[in-house]
């Protein structure tokens, strides 16, 4: 038993704001079919130096598993037909096209409504359907950079940076993702669906919204900080973060200059005080670098979990892959697809023990599924060979 | 029915950030939640090291509206038995200790079931219920440090830094919600409850899935690069997020040279593919940063979207709070307090044309509520009084 078994979702969306949104819904049992145009959706990255496992993408790999492949032209009038059809039997309707885009294609929510007056119909956008932004497109760096989420990040005198990973994205997917369950929900209690509308802009602010409401309400600003006491250092054989912020002491500094062969920098009147370690955050920061640089991380974290202040590893790949504890929480899963053989996945970090998740489909190559969803769309194979001489589906 | 939680009633236990943000989004979307807090109120409500407004945390506002506060010594007996009473009519039980203290309390999810066999009973970790680092604490920095998502931030040869927004709790929490909406409609189905878990360290891990899931499949080494093409530049007043990612044109650097106005350095050979363009990254930003620095933001941002290239300027949470996009999808809100003073919060980011969100009440103070919840469990005058006096509830 799944908990979205029996739930149809027609997924137009594209890259990987909506994919990864529709993603979950397949991990947990949802029939997601995956609407591309001949070819694929541009989010397989065909001549765009993704990395490739066996021609196939990895980053579109990262976000399609459980998911069937259609290939449709939706500018012909077969391809608009096939696609009413299939937004008849859907239950969620994802897209996350620029605004105005979907009308043209006809799979707006009107559109989609006149064809199933209970659907759910979720658009993802770069900025709103309305207001000053709407026609641009959006993308996850440009959502780090206007959600104030960079402003802050890398030391003091540096540019601010971006995140390398595509955070926003990733967030704003799970949050479209939460829409549609939120509507379903609401759908169970109503018998009505809904239109389900999020902006990556409002997702990633939404991320922000611890410093943004300290922002609005003080006017106190995130800033680049040196910020020693929760800093990540170099060790003599990788990196290491520090967070004293848990610390069960009332002086965290004192337990912190212990732990690092330092006493006496606990007694510096440079350091003793919040405003004065503030003051003197980059000579603090030096000094605990040049301490942390003499000892392996291993040996760090040994010693901080003595005195009681939590510390990590900086992980690359790699390291979080030969993880214990990743191996423990099964997060790795792999399996075989028949043309370009086993993959490797990252799985759901969701568990329920009643309706828990599982991976059924390997991401599908390009209209893998058409002609099976075709055919229980109750079109015949004659028509289906026509279509595909015709460049309507392939 | 105007909300679609509407009648959900949430016992929230959770602390600090991953937990409550969770839960206030189910409070977004009409749920009643019930903050479950120690007499002292919860850890997350901070000290006075957190930024403050009228002796609330900003932090704690940021993620506890649309809540009430009941305070109870889980500790004392008393404190127990109040709290399994509540549990008999609660939907959803929401805690983030570390794995052994719910058991302690007497709150562990077979306790409870037996209480009340339809109750979704939610537990997040730090890393997981089992396993070698279950008993560890958990932490955004430390989240973002082992997943893989600090290592990569910075140009090559930079320490790589963490994000300053705890952008990791956010993730989780946003991924938890998704677990307890999938659990409530599996419930529809089968009329019972569940047991959902997640940890942080696996929120993290799956917020990393695309470069991940690239590293599992091809050990391509996935780090910090210099990528010219999405960069941040320093304009002649600000500052610049390059995103040449989807860009109809073969020859993406030459398109760029153009709209700078500088000599095309596609042509140069140091520059002619990706790979070189990453190889000689420093050069690369220097030259275009170069072109930048000679005009302002505002006039890059229209020249470069002329051509449709995403780019954005990188804002604080200052330049967010004035932009009118935000204005326009109502991200700000403001919310008076009982006393008629106005706070600032930020507004939920998905917008539901049926059954939208709202913000019906401010963050809490501790206790706000207890009397009220306490009646309408069925406890009377007295035996309120009593509860207060032996110091099981305040």
């Amino acid at each position: 038993m799944t908990a979205l078994g029996g739930i149809r979702v027609v997924d137009f969306s594209i890259w990987m704001f909506g994919p990864a949104a529709t993603q979950v819904l397949g991990d947990f049992g949802a029939d997601v079919v995956k609407v591309e145009p001949p070819g694929g959706e541009p989010g397989r990255g065909k001549g765009m130096g993704h990395p490739l496992h066996h021609g196939m993408s990895t980053r579109y790999i990262s976000r399609n598993r459980n998911k069937r492949s259609v290939c449709v032209d939706l500018t012909t009038a077969e391809g608009g037909r096939i696609a009413r059809a299939l937004m008849a039997g859907a239950d969620v309707v994802v897209q996350n096209f620029r605004p105005g885009v979907a009308e043209r294609l006809g799979i707006d929510y009107r559109s989609a409504r006149e064809c199933r007056p209970d659907v759910i119909y979720a658009a993802g956008s770069g900025y709103g359907q309305t207001g000053p932004y709407a026609h641009r497109g959006g993308q996850d760096r440009a959502a780090q950079a206007m959600s104030g989420f960079m402003s802050a990040n890398g030391d003091p005198g540096q540019p601010p940076t971006g995140a390398r990973v595509s955070v926003m994205d990733y967030l704003g997917g799970m949050i479209l993702a939460q829409g549609v369950l939120v509507a379903l929900v609401a759908r169970l209690r109503t018998g009505r669906g809904q239109r389900v509308d999020l902006s990556l802009l409002d997702a990633a602010v939404s991320g922000n919204t611890e410093g943004m409401t300290t922002y609005l309400n003080t006017g106190e600003a995130l800033v680049q900080r040196f910020d020693p006491l929760m800093r990540a250092y170099q060790t003599a054989d990788g990196a290491l973060q520090i967070v004293t912020v848990f610390a069960k002491t009332k002086n965290p500094m004192k337990e912190l200059a212990e732990a690092v062969g330092r006493p006496e920098l606990a007694e510096d009147p440079r350091f003793t005080s919040d405003e004065a370690r503030a003051t003197h955050e980059a000579e603090l920061a030096d000094l605990l670098q040049a301490a942390l640089a003499a000892r392996s991380t291993a040996d760090w974290l040994a010693i901080f979990d003595a005195h009681g202040i939590i510390s990590a590893p900086v992980y690359d790949y790699a390291q979080v892959a030969a993880d214990p504890q990743v191996r423990h929480n099964e997060l790795i899963v792999t399996g075989e697809h028949p043309e370009i053989g086993e993959v490797a996945m990252v799985g759901q970090p969701l568990r329920l023990s009643g309706t828990p998740s599982e991976v059924t489909r390997m991401p599908p190559l390009p209209g893998e599924h058409t002609d099976e969803v075709l055919t229980d769309l109750g079109i015949h194979r004659p028509d289906l060979a026509r279509w595909r001489d015709q460049g309507v589906i392939a | 029915m105007n909300r679609p939680l509407d009648g959900i009633r949430v016992l929230d236990l959770s602390i600090w950030m991953f937990g409550p943000i969770c839960t206030q989004v189910l409070g977004d979307f009409g749920a009643d939640v019930i903050k479950v807090e120690a007499p002292s109120g919860e850890p997350g409500r901070g000290n006075e090291t957190h930024p403050r407004w009228r002796g609330f945390s900003t932090r704690f506002l940021s993620r506890n509206r649309n809540k009430r506060s009941i305070a109870i010594d889980l500790r004392s007996e008393a404190g127990q038995d109040v709290l399994l009473r509540l549990v008999q009519d609660a939907d959803v039980v929401v805690q983030n200790f570390r794995p052994g203290v719910a058991e302690r309390l007497g709150l562990d999810y077979e306790t409870l079931r037996s209480r009340n066999p339809r109750v979704i009973y939610v537990a997040g970790s730090g890393y997981g219920r089992t396993g070698p680092y279950a008993a560890l604490g958990g932490q955004d920095r430390v989240a973002q440090a082992m997943s893989g998502f600090v290592f990569g931030n910075g140009d090559p040869g930079t320490k790589p830094f963490p994000a300053r927004t705890s952008i990791m709790d956010s993730f989780g929490g946003m991924v938890m919600v998704q677990g307890i909406l999938l659990a409530l409609i599996a419930r529809h189905a089968t009329g019972v409850g569940q047991r959902v878990d997640l940890s942080l360290f696996d929120a993290a891990i799956f917020s990393n899935i695309e470069s991940f899931t690239t590293h599992l499949n091809t050990r391509e080494p996935v780090g910090q690069i210099h990528d010219p093409l999405m960069s941040i530049y320093r304009t002649a007043d600000g500052l610049l997020q390059l995103v040449m990612v989807f860009v109809r044109d073969d020859n993406p650097l030459g398109l760029l040279c153009r709209i700078l106005g500088i000599d095309d350095l596609s042509g140069d050979e140091r520059f002619a593919t990706k790979q070189d363009q990453a190889r000689h990254g420093r050069e690369l930003v220097d030259l275009l940063e170069e072109a930048f620095r000679t005009r302002p933001t505002g006039h890059w941002l229209a020249r470069l979207r002329e051509h449709d290239v995403i780019c954005s300027p990188v804002y604080d949470y200052a330049d967010l709070a004035a932009d009118p996009q935000v204005a326009e999808n109502d991200m700000i809100q403001e919310v008076a307090d009982g006393a008629g003073h106005t706070a600032a919060l930020v507004g939920q980011p998905i917008k539901l044309s049926a059954t939208p969100a709202s913000i019906d009440r401010f963050p809490p103070t501790v206790g706000e509520h207890t009397d009220d919840i306490l009646r309408a469990a069925g406890f009377d005058d007295a035996g309120i009084r009593e509860l207060r006096d032996s110091g099981a509830v305040r």
